[in-house]
């Protein structure tokens, strides 16, 4: 662990952050917002069928960081890192955030699968993946949900059995963001007896490019592909990329969720965009302004929004307040999903509102039946990384110190 | 939000800062009687919390003010500090000559009860000795001793008791708290500054309320959700605590998700006023904080009061002076309209000119 850096450190670091993104991307306009200018799609998730394009795009970026010391801030120096602090990541980040640069949708794993197996794995398992990671070269997913295990996720039912010095898998997963473009997969499997809940799991490391990994997208009501079904026909997983112990997996997977329900809560993460929803705040009030500009309650319902999303932004910065977010747990990244959840909504019905029939019927103009995809999407982001009401049993229970229900159920 | 510019990340309160909040909510909570614990800040040497030094007050700022008035809040005894030591304070503080330096020393000592007339309302005339008129709406109960008044040459520092002086409490809804209605006719009064400097000190005071009301708003929210969740722990029906049952877990959950949002925000905006150099939003900031605060401080409590039963809605339990409490605060300082027109108006400025 580096010593915590000096402001005069910090300062260094952000002129050579400056110096570097100046050469290599375009810095953002002060003009954040021209309404007509541009793409007008907004959603929150990003979908396969963009991915071919955005995914070469990312990684081509994450090269770019890579070759110049700025993919993996915080990662030892002897795996390819910089060896810096957490103090030069949000100093990075702000930085960064003066500029433009390709989305890192596709490549929500870094934030997610990366830490695990850095926690989790054999070092030379994480020395031959995370530095390729990190660089881009190598794309990577989780496979946790199943057709029968959502919520309830100690149900899982996919099936590694050990053969020598590798586990064989069948099963099928679900939901798995980037499972088609992915090259490993992070898999929790029951190697216990059916019914061991969640003592009988354990989380490996798979090559998603076998002929035992097949992958089908599903396509989402807005009639996008985001995710993916899995499906495990004696696919095959090296137990020198076992994560944690057999019997462990729960743990690993807990582990995973607090890195995925951050990365959501930041805005990287499956979300692939800002924690608000990538919405620039002014062309929210240009689309409230131009369709809705003497509704009273439609401009009432901004502002409360608008309160609700400046909640989401500020609650990472200045949530060191109390005993919620000191926590690490995982309760800090639930509450912020549940601030964010609220933010989303009201977003919506603001643009229901505001945007009316335009919403849902196609005239041509732009900046408006494009937000139908986003009202679709709010759907799935209080679904995807943990829904609301799992989330609200987290907070109640590890924050609050509600009881659990009797009898183990919900 | 058009030009990008980093923001500020929360260092957390320091260490005289938590022991500041803890001598406080540990005096607070050894005063049972509402009126002696309107004082507590006063004798723990707070009054003067926004004042200079050589006025006799402690110098500091929003932050430190955020922190008192959640302890004040969550007690409901912030009546006549939020009247006299922010609302008065903030006005006296950069006020020129003796009269205000007078006041100010007076503040910081606990000496004296101020009372602030409608700063939004018209000025009343002043005749160069004596003011006559009537302000409908007044922070502050008949028993203080001087009411500050808005008049067309300046703020005025009118006494209380003198001929000409009618200052009558008015029916309210939350116990802790009076308001008032003010009847000047050829009061003698003290003029504190000219119209220029006025207009700057009520913006500031005006600000400074506008953290505070969040605070307390942040501080009686947790209070609620305190209560709510011991409740839900202990109560038992069909054998098992009802916070077991996801329903009321869900909105107890739910109420700390609003106090979060709340608390940060409020945070935020003591941070940026603390920076006062700073170039853009920090009144937006404000407000949000304030409109996020009022707002779930409503939610919470009635909430808590659902999570209690039949409980919380008796006279004896007392839950529901926070309830009511909670439905004033948002309109106390200023009409609520008035915020979120700002809001509104901001937020289609900053897009205009991005």
């Amino acid at each position: 662990m580096t010593a915590e850096p000096g402001s005069a450190e910090l300062d260094e670091f952000r002129a050579r952050a400056r110096a570097f993104l100046d050469e290599h991307a375009k810095r953002a306009g002060t003009h954040g917002f021209v309404w007509g200018a541009g793409d007008d799609s907004v959603g929150l998730i990003s979908e396969s069928a963009d991915q071919a394009d955005e995914l070469e795009e990312a990684k081509r970026w994450r090269r770019t960081l890579w070759d110049n010391g700025y993919s993996w801030l915080t990662g030892p120096v002897e795996l390819g890192g910089a060896g810096l602090t957490p103090a030069h990541e949000r100093a990075w980040n702000e930085v960064l955030a003066e500029y433009d640069v390709p989305s890192q949708g596709p490549l929500f794993g870094l934030g997610i699968v990366a830490p695990t197996i850095m926690e989790f794995a054999a070092p030379e398992v994480a020395a031959q993946y995370v530095p390729k990671m990190f660089a881009g070269d190598v794309v990577a997913c989780q496979l946790f949900s199943e057709p029968g295990a959502g919520s309830d996720l100690a149900g899982v039912r996919t099936q590694a059995v050990r053969d020598g010095d590798r586990w064989r898998i069948n099963g099928q997963k679900i939901w798995s963001s980037a499972a088609d473009v992915a090259d490993i997969g992070q898999i929790l499997v029951r190697t216990g007896e059916a019914g061991s809940r969640h003592r009988g799991l354990t989380m490996l490391l798979i090559d998603m490019r076998q002929p035992g990994v097949q992958v089908r997208p599903i396509v989402e009501a807005t009639g996008k592909a985001s995710f993916n079904e899995v499906f495990l026909d004696d696919a095959v997983a090296l137990d020198s990329h076992r994560l944690g112990e057999v019997g462990g997996g729960w743990a690993v997977a807990m582990a995973t969720m607090r890195f995925e329900r951050g990365a959501i809560a930041q805005g990287g993460g499956g979300a692939g965009n800002s924690a608000t929803g990538a919405i620039n705040t002014d062309r929210l009030v240009a689309t409230v302004d131009r369709f809705a500009p003497a509704d009273e309650a439609v401009q009432e319902e901004f502002v409360s929004a608008w309160v609700k999303r400046r909640a989401v932004e500020v609650y990472g910065r200045c949530s060191r307040i109390g005993e919620v977010t000191q926590s690490d747990d995982g309760s800090a990244m639930a509450v912020a999903k549940l601030i964010q959840a609220r933010a989303f909504e009201a977003t919506s019905d603001v643009l229901r509102h505001a945007l009316d029939r335009r919403l849902w019927a196609d005239t041509g103009e732009w900046g408006t039946y494009a937000w139908a995809h986003y009202v679709l999407d709010v759907e799935s982001m209080k679904i995807a990384g943990g829904t609301t009401e799992v989330l609200r049993n987290v907070v109640g229970e590890r924050v609050l110190g509600l009881p659990r229900p009797a009898g183990g159920g919900r | 939000m058009s030009a990008r510019i980093s923001e500020p990340v929360w260092p957390g309160f320091d260490d005289e800062q938590r022991s500041m909040r803890e001598v406080l909510r540990e005096s607070l909570e050894q005063v049972a009687d509402p009126a002696e614990r309107e004082q507590v800040p006063t004798t723990l040497g707070m009054g003067g919390l926004l004042l200079a030094e050589e006025d006799g007050g402690l110098g500091l700022g929003p932050v430190e003010l955020l922190l008192v008035s959640e302890e004040l809040g969550a007690q409901l005894a912030d009546a006549t500090y939020l009247a006299t030591n922010v609302l008065g304070a903030g006005l006296l503080r950069d006020l020129p000559g003796e009269p205000a330096a007078e006041l100010r020393r007076a503040v910081a000592e606990g000496s004296v009860r101020l009372a602030v007339a409608d700063l939004n309302a018209e000025p009343l005339p002043w005749s160069g000795t004596t003011v006559t008129g009537d302000v409908a709406w007044v922070l502050g109960d008949d028993g203080c001793d001087q009411v500050l008044v808005r008049t067309d040459a300046g703020l005025v520092a009118v006494a209380v008791g003198q001929a000409g002086v009618e200052l009558t409490s008015v029916r309210t809804l939350d116990a802790h708290r009076s308001i008032s209605r003010l009847r000047l006719d050829g009061a003698a009064a003290t003029l504190l500054a000219a119209p220029d400097p006025t207009a700057v000190a009520v913006d500031h005071a005006l600000a400074l309320a506008e953290l505070a009301v969040t605070g307390s708003a942040v501080g009686g929210a947790r209070w609620a959700l305190d209560a709510a969740v011991s409740y839900a722990r202990t109560r038992t029906q069909f054998d098992q605590p009802i916070g077991s049952f996801q329903a009321v877990k869900h909105l107890c959950a739910e109420m700390l998700v609003g106090l979060e949002s709340a608390k940060a925000l409020a945070v935020n905006a003591a941070m940026l006023m603390s920076e006062p150099d700073r170039p853009g939003t920090t009144q937006r900031d404000l407000d949000a904080a304030f409109l996020c605060a009022t707002e779930e401080y409503v939610a919470i409590a009635k909430a808590a009061t659902h999570v209690h039963g039949g409980i919380g809605v008796t006279w004896e339990f007392g839950l529901h002076r926070y309830l009511k409490r909670a439905l004033t605060l948002d309109s106390l300082v200023e009409p609520v309209q008035r915020v979120r027109h700002r809001v509104r108006t901001a937020l289609r400025e900053g897009a205009m000119a991005g």
